[in-house]
């Protein structure tokens, strides 16, 4: 331990059971951190309370429980306009004169509209379904409607489609792996992730990190991402995928470019993003092909015939104030869905100031650009996704009634992984093996549990959906969508009644 | 016969198994109870090795041909019916045949046994529910038990 | 007509398992000479000290007789083989024809021509037997001072025993350090300071010249050196010989009777297992005695396989003995003296005094040949792999000499396919 001077105090506290602590050094060896530390002469495991990130591995890995990790107070007189967090920024900058890094998503108290609007339930007037019993279906497909169908009878009356359907994702649960790079996590966690799409029937994203050659056995689950680096971007990486996304922006980061450190780019990283191992992998913060909609457009049509109009193009955007306006420029150039990302998306490094700062939250956005693409009458020309700090199914299903096709989950899907958000993931030290690619780290997870336990996530979520929709007389999630009657509002005042579209509660 | 397995990709080398084997031949089984307040804290059966990134849980093999049960001088180890070595404290008289002659490494001195000389080895949980206690233990599935071969 | 064992230790044991292995049904005779079921004969020493009960001295519980269909003949001896008739004629007379035959009768001890007139005391014997035991047992309240002599691992062993029974003991040593046979020169040191440590009169480069005997007891021994020590026993434990005294001319036999890599004598269906044998030993890479335990089992198994049809072969033996006295441990193995054998031997050294700790790996072109262990005994039969595989020294010197050998040091290929074997380690080929 170094002793060093510093103005910053320790976040985290740890509390040891001595009567309870039986000196077996697992805390000890599982701290990529170390915050823990045995002294051999008095036999004594002890805590370096300042090396501690509050990840909780030795508290899970403890075969005793005796350890706890408490938050440190402020030493400091209360003051409501400098918390210890800015005062702790303060202090960061003025020794280092940086931008302040941070990981995951922002934990500023925005309101989150989430927690202030109610679901519908069927009472007399109307029966709710028992999804046990009955048929429940939460099937989604994304990718552009055609406006009409067009049916043609053959010589035997056999019905025919004749109107040519682009291509379409189908999903059996209406929720997916956002985007995560390989770089910014490790390999196994995109494993776990990828496995877990898989046997769900639904689709897990690449991010801007290419595909590993290990990954290609899950193409048929897989969103390839084309994001302003073009890392790992090639004619294979994009017939790999069933969909490509073209990533504008990050909830997390809007308007700012990715930054993966070169420690961080091994050899394996190097390969899979066709880029120099050890070199920084820099992200540009705009494309620069894309300086309009008419560029987009000729990008989303240069990867449609890359991909002989196979797959459908999608393109993400952060949630911004002209959202709405944006998305119909993207609907209108072309693309197959729209994703919106909101100002709780995560992220594996961001400067905190654009983190806590830049974005709207994504109910507002998700509520602005479904009403505008319904009033332009291109709703149907392409799907809409919805990211950005979803917590719980009914998240999902609110999403999915305030107008979204679809959810990504990202934040949710690496807590299924072993992630407990402890923000540290641009230090790449993962005492979880999520966000690291350090050997010793990355073999602590093992995809196929990680595999499962996203399984179950999803597997849970889809049956309280169904459970949900069965409450409220509805046996389609299709029937939900954009049916923001079964919302109500609790809390929530005029202007943003109006912007989200929905009656308060008691109306 | 079922056997253990040890995977080093996933260990993470915690040695939370090595704990987990030491609380199941405990008298009390209780972890805390078992390491302070016991007559005979027990040595695990199992060990993990280490170095750098490796790490890997290795024990008893049950073999075959056990090496260890020939070089018995008392009767103690012997192979069960199913094919287990198990080994009979009350007549094992601490004479370390068994640890010279294992080419698995796998026999342990009981180290806090102070009243008798004694060994110690993986006896597979012989009768726990649930099969070995290393195998609920691991964090990473790093060791598994499982049918391999014949 | 049965498979007929002569002999009753852990050989015999071990080859009944073996038969029985291949062949559940045909009967089994062991002829014992003493009247005990198999035991555990280094286990008088602890029945001695008091930390075994006699009834846990047996190799096996009562009914694996039974369930295996064994029959033995307690107290009988085999006196002479006819291997035209198959038939062994026992000491009651009587003969056994035998279906194959095993001779596993191991080793006598051997007691030099002029002390054999004192056994007949009172209160000399050797420390073998069953009957050594009972009789050490009957004299042990009323005795104080006892010598041993041979300060080799019965001796050491003896001495143990009486020592933790509060004896006052000597031991008479004719080399100039006890252990000669499984210790180096300075491994002995550690050896000398325990023996020193627990008051045990120490007299190298000696023996007895001389008893005084009165009303039946040896009461004085004069030594060569001219001291004279008063004695209430005195136990002779010089060594052990095989014992071929019955065994008839056809077979081939040097000091033990040679054997084939399955076991077999030079007359046909007549194998022979055990201290009794002069077998492949891997590192010394030719046939020799080697009267140790495991290998006693393993050529007990060995035979019992192809008694009972199997075409099994011996890998070989591999020297070893664990051998402690207090709180001294030793573990050595294969060749301990090497600049005996060969001349470009080299030798690997860790030595810690202050914790009698000392580790020693002889090493002859690269491959380890023998090592001595004292007090460091953790995981030390993974060197056994290096004896029985030729496992390149150079590679592994630093895991070789250090305290925590294990398998990490080993390459990964070879290491996961070790920890995860499924049949363990192999002793034998099948061919």
């Amino acid at each position: 331990m170094k002793f060093t001077f510093s103005l910053k105090p320790e976040n985290f506290i740890i509390e040891r059971d001595d009567e309870r602590c039986i000196r077996c050094g697992a805390c000890v060896q599982q701290c990529a951190y170390n915050a823990h530390y045995y002294l051999e002469e008095k036999d004594k495991v002890l805590g370096i309370n300042h090396n501690c990130v509050g990840d909780g591995r030795c508290v899970a890995i403890c075969p005793t429980n005796a350890i706890r990790i408490k938050q440190a107070e402020n030493p400091y007189r209360p003051n409501y306009n400098w918390t210890k967090e800015r005062m702790m920024d303060l202090y960061e900058q003025a020794e280092n004169g940086t931008v302040l890094l941070v990981g995951m998503g922002a934990p500023t108290p925005h309101p989150v509209y989430w927690d202030k609007i109610v679901l519908n339930a069927s009472q007399v007037t109307n029966p709710s379904i028992d999804p046990l019993r009955e048929p429940m279906e939460v099937k989604t497909f994304l990718g552009s409607k055609p406006d009409k169908i067009e049916v043609v009878f053959d010589k035997n009356h056999k019905p025919e489609i004749k109107t040519r359907i682009t291509p379409q994702l189908e999903l059996e649960v209406p929720i997916m792996f956002a985007a995560m790079s390989f770089g910014a996590i490790s390999l196994n966690a995109c494993k776990s992730l990828a496995k877990a799409a898989s046997e769900m029937g639904t689709f897990w994203n690449t991010g801007e990190g290419g595909l590993h050659k290990d990954l290609y056995k899950y193409g048929k689950n897989t969103i390839v991402q084309v994001a302003s680096g073009r890392f790992g971007v090639h004619v294979d990486y994009l017939k790999a995928g069933a969909a490509v996304e073209i990533k504008i922006g990050q909830g997390a980061k809007p308007g700012i470019g990715g930054h993966l450190p070169g420690e961080k780019v091994n050899h394996e990283i190097s390969v899979t993003r066709a880029m120099p191992e050890g070199s920084d992998a820099i992200s540009p913060a705009p494309h620069h092909d894309i300086y309009s909609i008419e560029d987009l457009r000729q990008l989303i049509y240069s990867i449609k015939e890359a991909t002989d109009y196979e797959k459908p193009v999608f393109v993400k955007i952060s949630a911004v104030h002209n959202v709405a306006a944006i998305a119909s420029g993207i609907v209108r150039a072309g693309a197959d869905a729209v994703v919106i990302d909101g100002i709780r998306g995560g992220t594996g490094a961001a400067p905190k100031i654009i983190r806590d700062n830049v974005g709207i939250p994504i109910e507002l956005a998700i509520a602005v650009v479904d009403e505008r693409l319904r009033k332009e009458g291109i709703r149907n020309h392409a799907s809409l996704i919805a990211a950005g700090g979803f917590r719980n199914s009914a998240d999902v299903i609110k999403a999915i009634a305030l107008g979204a096709d679809a959810v990504y989950i990202g934040t949710a899907a690496l807590m299924t992984l072993g992630c407990h958000v402890c923000g540290m993931c641009y230090k790449g030290i993962c005492n979880w093996g999520i966000a690291t690619q350090r050997d010793d780290l990355t073999k602590r997870l093992n995809p196929e549990i990680g595999a499962e336990r996203a399984k179950n996530l999803l597997k849970g979520w889809k049956h309280e959906i169904q459970e949900m929709l069965g409450a409220m007389g509805i046996n389609s999630i299709g029937s939900l969508r954009g049916n923001r009657l079964n919302l109500r509002a609790v809390d929530i005042h005029e202007p943003y009644l109006s912007i989200l579209g929905i009656k308060p509660a008691g109306a | 016969m079922k056997k253990l397995y040890f995977r080093e990709e996933w260990c993470v080398g915690c040695g939370r198994c090595e704990v987990a084997c030491a609380i199941e031949h405990s008298e009390s089984k209780h972890p805390v109870i078992s390491y302070f307040f016991e007559k005979v804290r027990q040595t695990p059966r199992i060990i993990v090795e280490r170095k750098g990134n490796i790490s890997f849980a290795n024990t008893c093999r049950h073999c075959e041909e056990p090496d260890c049960v020939n070089a018995c001088i008392s009767g103690a180890l012997y192979k069960d019916l199913s094919g287990k070595i198990l080994y009979d404290p009350a007549k094992c008289v601490g004479c370390y045949s068994c640890i010279m002659a294992c080419p698995y490494g796998a026999i342990m001195k009981d180290l806090n046994r102070k009243e008798r000389k004694q060994i110690v080895k993986c006896d597979l949980c012989n009768k726990r529910e649930g099969g070995p206690a290393c195998v609920e233990a691991c964090p990473n599935r790093a060791i598994v038990f499982e049918e391999r071969g014949e | 007509m049965s498979y007929v064992i002569i002999g009753n230790g852990p050989a015999a044991i071990a080859a009944c398992e073996g038969i029985r292995k291949y062949d559940k049904d045909r009967e089994i005779i062991i002829i014992s000479k003493e009247d005990q079921y198999a035991y555990g004969r280094p286990l008088i020493t602890y029945q001695i000290a008091g930390i075994v009960k006699k009834e846990d001295m047996y190799l096996r519980r009562p009914e694996f007789y039974k369930e295996n269909n064994i029959k033995v003949l307690l107290g009988k001896e085999a006196i002479s083989i006819d291997s035209k008739s198959k038939t062994v004629k026992i000491s009651d007379g009587s003969s056994i024809g035998y279906h194959k035959l095993l001779i596993a009768s191991g080793g006598t001890p051997f007691v030099p021509p002029t002390y054999k007139e004192y056994l007949t005391k009172e209160n000399v014997m050797t420390f073998i037997k069953w009957a050594d035991m009972e009789k050490l047992e009957s004299i042990i309240d009323t005795i104080e001072n006892v010598l041993i002599i041979g300060g080799g691992l019965i001796g050491i062993k003896a001495a143990e025993a009486l020592v933790m029974r509060g004896k006052n003991v000597y031991i008479a040593e004719l080399s100039k350090r006890v252990l000669p046979t499984v210790i180096d020169d300075y491994g002995s040191y550690y050896f000398h300071k325990e023996l020193e440590k627990n008051n045990v009169g120490l007299f190298l480069e000696d023996t007895v010249d001389s008893f005084k005997i009165k009303k039946n007891r040896v009461e004085k021994a004069v030594l060569k050196s001219g001291n004279t020590i008063n004695i209430d026993a005195v136990i002779i434990a010089i060594g052990v010989k095989p014992e071929i005294s019955f065994i008839d001319k056809e077979i081939k036999t040097n000091v033990g009777i040679i054997v084939d890599d399955m076991m077999k004598t030079s007359v046909s269906d007549i194998y022979a297992a055990g201290d009794v044998t002069e077998c492949y030993d891997i590192v010394y890479g030719s046939k020799r005695l080697g009267p140790i335990w495991v290998s006693a089992s393993e050529q007990g198994r060995i035979a019992g396989y192809n008694m009972a049809g199997a075409n099994i072969t011996y890998r070989g033996r591999l020297l070893m003995n664990s051998i402690s006295f207090m709180k001294t441990n030793l573990t050595s193995y294969g060749i301990i003296n090497p600049e005996l054998e060969y001349t470009n031997v080299e030798v690997f050294e860790y030595k810690r005094d202050d914790l009698d700790i000392y580790r020693r790996i002889n090493v002859v072109n690269n491959r380890v040949v023998g090592a001595v262990f004292i007090n460091s005994i953790y995981r030390k039969g993974i060197i056994t792999r290096f004896m029985i595989e030729g496992l390149p020294f150079d590679k592994y010197k630093e895991l070789l000499l250090s305290p925590n050998i294990g398998f990490i040091n080993f390459e990964k290929e070879y290491r996961v396919k070790e920890i995860n074997s499924i049949t363990g380690y192999k002793k034998a080929r099948i061919v």
